[in-house]
């Protein structure tokens, strides 16, 4: 009778992960993205760098078809973000919010909220096998970059849900560079109760924050740029002071910036922060700063790029 | 034959090697030990070594003293006896030890005993310890400093070099402030680039070409 029930057991267990297993990479990927937009849930979350934990709370809910979200960091010393649909405001106590048009809060994984047919072009999805993790059936799914020089991406996506527990940034060479860890996950039925507030707070406009300023002629040039990069325009205002120019480069899902600034006349450096590498390389009267989830390779070339 | 056993037995007394027969006979014949003796005592004589009062009887006196010690019985007193009821307990005890349940829990109980008196030890120790802590002063409250209060005057080498790093350090410092805030630049394009965007549709990758 117990040999019977547990062969029986066994048989189940066989027959749905074969099923999971039928479901193919960008489908579990598709999974997940859907998840962080339609549910609604408290988490937590913490961001682990080689030198630096931060931990964050993750409340999304969905309110007449459209969505509210917020983060907020634990530590004291953080800016709140709220997103209510279309709009990402960032509230710091004792400034003024800043607003921005965007679908998305960029403090979270760009993974989960960018077009994946652009993700498509820069990655491969291959799914994994099934482990437990934080008590949960987890799906695990790697996304392996197609151009050396961009980040690999390992996701443990749950189950059931496809919800995101657990994402990896590594290196070519399989080298955890920073780690995204959800700790707690509470799913609600409705619209979380603390987003009420959030949901019908009066928030300024776009306009009204970032001035439109345009930024100073300059003769430098961005000569190359990565596979799959394009240039994306800088907002002139947020650009900081002694900084002769800024370029923005964009591939759909990451960002690099290229600052030049006067020479402080060091010796060339390079710097990591988590997945972020900081490239420092003096020119003959400037210095050019690669900011980006780039290789310090790629990074270098950017920078020797710039005329 | 007389003369055969005299021969070695004279060169036994001269400490010259017997066979283990002849030491058996010697052992076992009473004249020979007297002769024996008796050849030891010439070689004392002719080697002038005879002790002023010679006792030729020192053995036999000795062992008529030992035969009039009177003889002491041992007897099993009361007080004795209660204390071997005693010991009977502790040996059972013991041996009950060695038994089932009861010797894990006697291990059990010495090895308990054993960590309470480490444990107390350590706190002993480290009570100590936070005692010194609490009587030396505080580091904040110390108005000399570490190093000691004697610097040296001329320039000597080593407060060359400890200027040097610290220039380094502070330039460091500054590299870092000036990285830290770039970062923070980029962080900042990153969450308006959707805005930069819808505000500028025109070609920014045709900017710096229109410049030169």
């Amino acid at each position: 009778m117990g040999w019977k029930g547990l062969s029986s057991a066994l048989i189940i267990l066989c027959y749905s992960s074969l099923s999971f297993a039928e479901v193919s990479g960008w489908e579990w990927f598709e999974r997940s993205q859907s998840s962080v937009r339609q549910f609604n849930f408290e988490a937590s979350f913490v961001v682990i760098k080689p030198n630096q934990v931060d931990s964050y709370r993750w409340v999304h809910g969905v309110h007449n078809d459209s969505e509210i979200e917020q983060l907020m960091p634990l530590e004291q010393s953080g800016v709140e973000i709220l997103r209510r649909g279309e709009m990402v405001y960032y509230i710091a106590p004792e400034k003024a919010p800043l607003a921005t048009s965007s679908s998305t809060i960029k403090e979270l994984p760009a993974l989960l909220y960018r077009d994946i047919e652009s993700i498509k072009t820069l990655y491969d999805a291959v799914p994994g096998g099934a482990t437990q993790l934080s008590g949960r059936s987890a799906q695990l799914l790697r996304l392996t970059p197609l151009q050396s020089g961009r980040p690999g991406y390992w996701l443990w996506l749950d189950s059931q849900t496809g919800f995101p527990l657990k994402i990896d940034t590594l290196t070519v060479q399989n080298e955890v560079l920073e780690r995204w860890v959800v700790t707690h996950i509470l799913p609600h039925a409705t619209l979380p109760e603390i987003l009420n507030v959030a949901a019908n707070a009066e928030l300024p406009a776009v306009a009204e924050t970032i001035p439109n300023v345009a930024l100073p002629q300059s003769p430098l040039e961005l000569s190359w740029l990565p596979d799959g990069y394009q240039e994306v325009s800088v907002t002139a205002a947020m650009v900081p002071q002694q900084v002769l120019e800024q370029w923005l480069l964009y591939d759909g899902l990451h960002q690099v910036s290229v600052f030049v600034q006067p020479s402080a006349s060091l010796p060339a450096q390079a710097f990591r922060d988590g997945a972020t590498t900081i490239f420092v390389m003096p020119k003959n009267q400037f210095d050019v700063t690669v900011i980006g989830p780039v290789s310090i390779e790629t990074a270098r070339q950017i920078a020797e790029s710039v005329r | 034959m007389s003369s055969e056993k005299s021969d070695w037995l004279s060169a036994a007394s001269d400490n010259q090697a017997i066979s283990p027969e002849q030491l058996d006979r010697l052992l076992q014949d009473a004249e020979l030990q007297q002769s024996f003796a008796r050849y030891h005592l010439i070689g004392a004589a002719i080697r002038n070594e005879l002790p002023a009062q010679l006792d030729m009887q020192f053995a036999d006196n000795f062992a008529s003293l030992l035969d009039q010690e009177p003889a002491y019985q041992l007897e099993s007193s009361p007080l004795v006896q209660g204390q071997q009821t005693a010991v009977s307990f502790w040996k059972k005890l013991g041996e009950a030890a060695n038994t089932g349940w009861f010797k894990t829990g006697f291990q059990g109980t010495v090895a308990a005993s054993v960590a309470l008196v480490a444990v107390l030890g350590v706190q002993q120790f480290q009570g100590a310890g936070q005692d010194a802590d609490l009587n030396s002063p505080l580091p904040v409250l110390q108005t000399q400093p570490v190093a000691g209060f004697a610097t040296p005057v001329s320039l000597s080498q080593t407060s060359v070099n400890s200027r040097f790093e610290q220039e380094q350090r502070q330039a460091m410092l500054e590299q870092q402030q000036r990285l830290q805030q770039l970062l923070q630049a980029h962080r900042q394009q990153i969450r308006v680039m959707d805005t930069a965007q819808q505000n500028t549709p025109e070609t920014p990758a045709e900017k710096p070409r229109q410049e030169q």
